[in-house]
């Protein structure tokens, strides 16, 4: 068979009339199961006003579950959390929630009321701009603003190479450069926020008043007290089913991976 | 008899090592002796606020392994400078020695008789201390003063020169003044620093000596304090002064008892004529009474001047104390107020009892509200507003109660009663304020609040947090779809970053490419030579099926011949066969090929001047054969 217009233009067709009410079904079954889940929410928000922060935190906690990866569910769960007194729980939704909108205000600002203040590491003034920066947009934020400047950057340098109008071959010339230093920059960012979001383990004390100690088991010496919400960074693997962690102050422990638990 | 041998041997190296250490001991202890320290001070009796100086000397010929010395604590005494080091040498009959002086510069405020203890040297495994000295510290009163102000023991002049001291006495003197000796704790007195001068005193300048006392038993507030002198004239005894304020000062003492007012202490410089009969001092000398030294013929001269000590005895407040006296000293009103006259259950309230007349209103305390039925009290924010009329303190203290009602209906708050102790009665004086009502209605509140911190509520003009809570939940119009592995580290999302990465490769190589073609047109010709062959085959394929061979064959030459032209970057028209056989020769070319070709091209050129003699299956197989013959030559040539 030649592959002629008239038959390619068929086969297109074929194509998309066999494809497209698969795709169709995959989106609406989605569109359903969201619909389900944000049900869900609202009813979880109704009991929430009601004051029936419990059955709340139940229904927010199975919208997680179901997969649904939202800093508005993340955050009311949080506020669920908090108003039936588990700090803990409350910070590390917050954190969860902060992860995926790091710009908002209300999360920072509960979380500001909740956490305990050794959570807040004081970091060189010089570094405060650039940790600043860092955290403006989320992980997801940075990756797309990476992407945008890399599709400018071959874009541009994709139509100098290929473009006969020499206006628009010095546009892309002088583009270039330009959208590779922002590339440069965003990916440095994007960088040190994956560092911080997916290499650095993360985790949060869930337990108000748990008991850090020099080494991992019960018979090593009592070193701090940890009120819940208290964020640490696992700087080891589990031992004996505790962990050692360190506080934002740089001071280290162990920890039992019951009492804490894991941001990323 | 080996051991024996032994032990001699190291008795032998012990002696004289043992014999060493004595030595140094010896010299040690002689060093030790050989050190003097001894203790002194300027001056043993003093006035109050009079600064003297404490010195320490060590002096000996080696002061090896000397550590420093630990100086006595100088309790009761107020350390301004010190302690100062200074050393000397000296060389006399070629024996060195050496001095170390240790100064400390001190002054006592209260009157009284003190010891400072001993300083302690150490060198080596020696302590050696100096004497205790003894200070008297005590108002000395002159002879000179105004009889009038004798009973106020204010201190006479200090200066080196004793002459000049005796000179001074009751010529200059700084007073203190209160208004009561007697307060009770807690009120409210006013105490004056005031300069005298006997007119025509010829003073110079006027210093406050720093550090100015602290009056640590009184809760104080500076009323005056003299930037410029002023001076006005008084008479005492007949003697014209000129008198200046130089500090007022309002003071509440915090504690009961006999309490001394800190002195304070003037610098005076003054210029003094002096006459050749009353020379006694270094300067006294004729020498010095040459004009060169003094123009004027007068010489500077300095003075410490201390104010008196003033004693007060703080009187208790009496007993027995009412229930709801909590401690405020004054002479005050209360009244009570709330910021609206109805409510519902969502609103706050803001109760304002009010403390205003005379008194240090910054020392007024809460007053004990008594349970208020209906509604939830917050904690209690004060403000005070100051004002201070001649010398009499006063203003208003209000006291901030922020209420929640917690039920409907007609709620009072009832009446409040609070005691003080007004000082000029020298009585408890009980203030009461009137109930009030307020009407309360039903609100919108659910929730309550986990979180209370209770702030207290302040002035309407201020933005108050009266509680903290965190902020409400979130709705969502829609929510994120599923996911939680972040974009970059998706495999899909990573595949779709290449594209843009492709894309500009393939630009370069299409660039490349384009170039190549536009700068050589050989390649040019053999790159387009399949699509044209192609083109004119098509044309070819419906001359067939339209049934023209002479056309047809027209096509299928031209095809071909188009197509070794544009292979070989030759010109079509002038490729005669034998040439294009010498050419795939030279290409490598398979012999049977070349003869095939040769043969096609020989058969549409022969078919163009005899086509009946060629069937429509021989058209077919011919164009078969060219197209298998571009295709195959294509990818080679």
């Amino acid at each position: 068979m030649r592959s002629s217009p008239k038959n390619i233009f068929i086969f297109f067709v074929v194509c998309i009339f066999t494809i497209a009410p698969v795709f169709v079904t995959v989106a609406l079954e989605a569109r359903k199961g969201t619909q389900d889940l944000r049900s869900m929410f609202e009813q979880a928000n109704r009991l929430y006003d009601q004051g029936k922060f419990d059955k709340a935190r139940e229904i927010y906690e199975e919208i997680i579950k179901g997969g649904i990866n939202d800093p508005a569910v993340f955050y009311n769960a949080g506020n669920a959390c908090a108003r039936g007194g588990d700090t803990g729980m409350a910070v590390f939704y917050y954190y969860k929630a902060l992860r995926l909108a790091p710009r908002d205000r209300d999360i920072r600002e509960n979380l500001a009321r909740l956490e305990p203040a050794i959570n807040h590491s004081n970091a060189f003034f010089l570094l405060k701009p650039f940790i600043w920066l860092k955290n403006l947009l989320s992980l997801d934020a940075w990756t797309v603003l990476c992407s945008l400047f890399l599709f400018l950057a071959c874009l541009s340098l994709g139509l100098y190479f290929l473009t006969r109008r020499y206006s628009l071959m010095a546009y892309c010339k002088r583009a270039f450069p330009l959208f590779l230093v922002f590339l440069l920059m965003a990916g440095i960012f994007l960088g040190f926020r994956f560092y911080s979001e997916v290499v650095i383990k993360t985790a949060i004390v869930m337990k108000a008043d748990a008991l850090a100690r020099s080494g991992p088991g019960d018979q090593f010496e009592e070193l701090y007290k940890l009120p819940a919400g208290t964020k640490v960074r696992i700087i080891s693997n589990p031992q004996n089913s505790w962990v050692r962690i360190r506080l934002m102050d740089g001071r280290s422990a162990y920890l039992p991976l019951t009492e804490i638990r894991g941001v990323n | 008899m080996t051991g024996v041998k032994k032990r001699k041997n190291i008795a032998i190296y012990l002696l004289p090592a043992l014999g060493v250490m004595a030595f140094f001991a010896c010299m040690e202890a002689v060093f030790a002796q050989d050190l003097q320290v001894s203790a002194s001070v300027n001056q043993t009796n003093i006035p109050p606020g009079q600064e003297f100086t404490y010195t320490l000397r060590i002096s000996g010929e080696s002061m090896q392994g000397l550590s420093s010395p630990q100086l006595p604590s100088f309790e009761n005494f107020e350390i301004l400078s010190g302690p100062n080091t200074s050393q000397s040498f000296q060389f006399i009959n070629g024996a060195m020695s050496r001095e170390l002086v240790y100064s400390v510069i001190l002054r006592c405020l209260k009157p009284g008789e003190y010891t400072i203890g001993p300083s302690v040297v150490k060198t080596g495994g020696t302590e050696i201390k100096s004497e205790e000295i003894k200070i008297v510290v005590a108002q000395g009163t002159s002879q000179n003063m105004p009889s009038s102000l004798k009973e106020e023991n204010i201190p006479s002049p200090s200066a080196s020169d004793a002459d000049l001291r005796k000179y001074l006495e009751g010529k200059i003197f700084f007073r203190t003044e209160v208004d009561n000796k007697t307060p009770y704790v807690g009120q409210p007195i006013v105490a004056s620093y005031t300069l005298y001068i006997l007119k025509g005193l010829p003073v110079s300048s006027v210093n406050l000596n720093e550090p100015l006392p602290q009056f640590k038993e009184f809760l104080k507030e500076d009323l005056y304090f003299a930037q410029h002198l002023s001076f006005r004239d008084v008479r005492i005894d007949d003697k014209a002064y000129q008198a200046a304020l130089i500090k007022k000062i309002l003071l509440s003492p915090t504690k009961t008892g006999r309490i001394n007012l800190d002195s304070m202490t003037l610098n005076i410089g003054i210029r003094i004529q002096r006459s050749s009969r009353n020379r006694r001092s270094l300067f006294d000398d004729p020498f010095f009474d040459d004009s060169f030294f003094d123009p004027f013929g007068r010489s500077g001269e300095r003075a410490l001047l201390s104010s008196s000590v003033v004693e007060l005895d703080v009187q208790p407040l009496p007993t027995p104390k009412p229930e709801d006296f909590t401690g405020t000293v004054g002479n005050y009103a209360l009244s009570a107020e709330v910021d609206r006259n109805k409510a519902t259950l969502d609103d706050l309230i803001t109760l304002s009892l009010k403390l205003s007349g005379s008194g240090i209103v910054d020392s007024a305390l809460e007053p004990r509200i008594p349970p208020l039925e209906g509604f939830e009290v917050y904690e209690t924010k004060a403000r005070s507003e100051k004002k201070i009329t001649g010398s009499v303190p006063g203003g208003t203290k209000i006291f901030d109660y922020v209420l929640r009602p917690r039920k409907t209906g007609d709620l009072e708050i009832p009446a409040i009663s609070h005691s003080i102790f007004n000082p000029e009665k020298k009585e408890y004086v009980k203030l009461t304020t009137e109930a009030i009502r307020i009407p309360v209605s039903p609100g919108t509140a659910t929730t309550p609040l986990i979180i209370s911190s209770s702030a207290p509520r302040g002035s309407s003009s201020e933005v108050v947090e009266i509680n903290a809570d965190i902020n409400y939940i979130k709705s969502a119009e829609r929510l994120s779809p599923k996911g939680g592995v972040p974009l970059i580290a998706s495999g899909w999302y990573l595949g779709i970053q290449s594209l843009p990465v492709l894309f500009a490769i393939l630009s370069f190589f299409v660039n490349r490419r384009r170039i190549a073609m536009e700068s050589d047109r050989g390649f040019a010709r053999r790159i387009r030579a399949r699509g044209i062959a192609g083109k004119r085959l098509k044309n070819a394929e419906r001359l067939l099926a339209q049934n023209n061979p002479d056309a047809f064959y027209l096509e299928l030459a031209s095809a071909l011949r188009g197509f070794f032209g544009d292979k070989l970057n030759r010109e079509a028209p002038g490729l005669t066969i034998e040439a294009l056989e010498r050419l795939l020769e030279e290409k490598g070319i398979a012999k049977e090929e070349r003869e095939g070709i040769e043969r096609l091209l020989e058969t549409a050129d022969a078919a163009r001047y005899a086509p009946a003699s060629l069937s429509r299956e021989d058209m077919r197989k011919h164009y078969n054969d060219a197209v298998q013959i571009i295709q195959d030559l294509g990818k080679r040539l």
